[in-house]
């Protein structure tokens, strides 16, 4: 018997990519080909293909929603062109309005959806506003409603501005295609651990953040 | 009532006896041995035979009732209800094994991984037979959406969306079934039992594995536990936090300990007005569950959060005249009851964090800044004609924001009319819902005979 879900639980993922002029060439095909094995991946893993939804927000030159909230099979992987500067605020602005409008919180009456999980890739200094949402997201990390991990790519990013944003910051120190892929596997193992129910961190007492798997190796470090 | 200290209160859950046998006395528990199924004779006079298939005697034979200790001279041959309470005595209890070798019949072709065993569960067939849309148009509307490649132009599109029965039937191709690792302290995968009290109450209960831990590897961490004594039934339905390595022990030690607390306390303080006898029995048994909690953890040299569980403790009267409900509550889940106009009405809250899946556990600090607050009691007319006490692997379906109460109510009016209820339950339980794979547990409490046809309104 199936039981047909007017709404199910969802576990939403949302990927904040970095398209700014710096990143052409290798790099933003390296994360084209990292979006594509991601969905590829979280396929072979049957909570993520019941509960996974993913949306993609882009930024470089302006700040945009590439792929709004979407379930994993029916998720495409956009393809980013690179260009512009780094409008990592509208990029954090477009976020916080999805978060509201997207999904199911607690509440003392009943259980919504799973803590959404959000990864932020960027290789260099914000050139818009950004501190004003930065500090609302991370509000929710503090509020326990959201789990923000930002990856810093390259020489040339300041973690300090990504620490003002999250607790959970990673530095990716190489931006070769190899880096990228390991860097997406590791995203795709986070996304499979969250989507355990009272499992990882996503869930159970509150008070931790989401059970990350460890750096994929050398060339990433935590910055604590 | 305070908690003996263990070496005074002879238990069956010492270590006296390795597990699987100390818990083969417990006939009326959702601990059964690995691998079968407890069912528990009805003793209401319809002797029938419970179970269709192969049947296998437990080693104890004799109905024992519902406690921690030894009967001391307490000649029940059924959960706490004297001989001379009740009609009939009841039939013993039976087990019977479910075939692990009932093949799924997939009627998908392709997308079997070789994870997948060819012997599958019941409930795998179940899965296989009820998730299939339209056969070979599922893979065709899925692969479009998945299969191809990036396209040049980029749409924020809506690509071919595919209904929750095709999308089963997709993930139904990557859930794998695997046993458990570790041998200690195993848990069987699915567990039911029907009995009825001398007093006329009515209990059906069924858990079974959920298919996350299925595809872990993991054992059930769901449990409940019973008794029925004088006018009382109390019922403890228990999660364990999945995080933690032994949460099923710690599920299974907070349903036992909290029902034998309050039984105990219940049947010693008889002087008492209810009110006060039943808030203090319902407080002193979540403490008597987090002691068995901290107990067990000391004899196993291990944190006692890696115990950690909900704990969901109900206490019903059926005596004529007033009638009392008692609900203690810690963690997710929750009870359910039908009003006599067909109506449901959720009686519980539960805990929630700000996100799905986070509760609270018996062990976590907040739960216990908060003991007395957690337990209610009510004066009502008549007893509830239904009530269901479930975890959230269940009830999460049917409550909002996913669900409503009414579509839980409805199927299991029917399921709980079938003469061999309890397996029919442990049936339904196995319902394939777009991501809802937790364990699930329910208990269903009747009072008089279900009406097949009710006014809804």
């Amino acid at each position: 018997m199936v039981v047909e879900a007017q709404r199910s639980r969802r576990l939403p993922i949302y990927i904040l990519a970095d398209r700014s002029g710096s990143m052409a060439g290798d790099p933003i095909v390296a994360v084209n080909q990292g979006l594509q094995f991601l969905k590829s991946d979280l396929e072979t893993e049957p909570r993520a293909v019941e509960s996974v939804w993913i949306s993609v927000i882009s930024f470089g030159g302006q700040a945009r929603v590439e792929v709004p909230l979407t379930e994993l099979m029916a998720f495409i992987p956009p393809i980013l062109n690179a260009e512009g500067g780094t409008p990592l605020g509208g990029a954090l602005r477009l976020l916080n309005q999805a978060i509201d409008n997207d999904i199911i919180s607690s509440t003392g009456q009943h259980t919504g959806d799973y803590k959404p999980l959000v990864f932020l890739f960027t290789d260099g200094e914000p050139t818009d506003e950004w501190r004003t949402p930065a500090q609302e997201v991370k509000q929710r990390t503090q509020a326990k409603t959201a789990n923000i991990i930002a990856v810093g790519c390259g020489s040339q990013v300041n973690t300090t501005t990504l620490k003002e944003i999250t607790e959970s910051v990673m530095l990716m120190e190489n931006t070769g295609p190899g880096d990228f892929q390991r860097l997406l596997a590791w995203v795709s193992m986070s996304v499979k651990r969250a989507s355990v129910p009272k499992g990882g961190g996503n869930s159970g007492t509150g008070t931790a953040t989401v059970d990350l798997p460890p750096p994929p190796g050398s060339g990433f470090k935590i910055v604590f | 009532m305070g908690c003996d200290q263990a070496e005074d209160r002879p238990s069956v859950l010492e270590d006296a006896k390795p597990v699987e046998e100390a818990y083969a006395d417990l006939a009326f528990s959702s601990s059964a041995l690995a691998g079968e199924i407890a069912i528990a004779g009805a003793s209401t006079g319809d002797a029938q035979p419970l179970s269709a298939g192969p049947v296998a005697q437990q080693t104890s034979v004799e109905a024992q009732p519902v406690e921690t200790q030894p009967a001391h001279g307490d000649p029940c041959n059924n959960a706490g209800v004297r001989p001379e309470d009740s009609a009939a005595v009841p039939t013993a209890p039976v087990a019977m094994l479910i075939s692990p070798e009932i093949e799924p019949t997939p009627q998908v072709d392709a997308g079997l991984s070789p994870g997948i065993s060819p012997g599958g569960s019941a409930d795998r067939e179940m899965l296989a037979q009820t998730a299939i849309g339209p056969g070979g148009n599922i893979e065709s509307s899925v692969e479009n959406s998945a299969g191809t490649g990036p396209s040049p132009v980029q749409l924020i599109s809506s690509p071919e969306v595919p209904s929750d029965e095709a999308l089963l039937a997709r993930s139904l191709a990557l859930w794998r079934e695997i046993e458990p690792d570790d041998p200690r302290d195993a848990v069987s995968h699915l567990v039911c039992q029907e009995h009825v009290t001398g007093r006329g109450a009515r209990l059906v209960a069924a858990s079974r594995r959920g298919r996350s831990h299925a595809h872990e590897g993991k054992y059930r961490e769901d449990a409940y536990h019973w008794a029925a004594f004088d006018e009382w039934v109390v019922v403890a339905v228990t999660d364990g936090a999945g995080s933690k390595p032994l949460a099923r022990v710690g599920a299974r030690l907070a349903a036992e300990a909290s029902v034998s607390y309050v039984r105990q306390a219940m049947k010693a303080h008889l002087e008492l007005d209810v009110p006060p006898l039943l808030r203090g029995a319902l407080a002193g048994g979540m403490m008597n569950a987090l002691a068995r909690i901290h107990e067990e953890a000391a004899r196993r040299r291990c944190d006692p959060d890696d115990l950690a569980t909900t704990l969901i403790l109900v206490a019903c009267s059926t005596a004529p005249g007033t009638q009392w409900l008692g609900i203690a509550q810690v963690g997710d889940g929750g009870v359910a009851a039908q009003r006599l106009d067909g109506g449901c009405t959720l009686l519980t809250q539960g805990d929630h964090g700000s996100f799905g899946g986070a509760t609270l556990f018996l062990t976590s600090h907040e739960a216990q800044l908060t003991w007395m607050k957690r337990v209610r009691t009510y004066e009502v007319a008549a007893p509830a004609p239904l009530l269901l006490i479930a975890t959230d692997g269940v009830l999460d379906d049917f409550t909002p924001p996913f669900g409503d109460l009414s579509s839980l109510f409805v199927p299991l009016r029917v399921v709980l009319q079938q003469p061999n209820a309890a397996t029919a339950l442990l049936e339904w339980l196995a319902y394939a819902r777009r991501s809802s794979y937790d364990d699930r547990t329910l208990v269903a409490l009747m009072f008089t005979p279900i009406q097949t046809v009710s006014p809804w309104t």
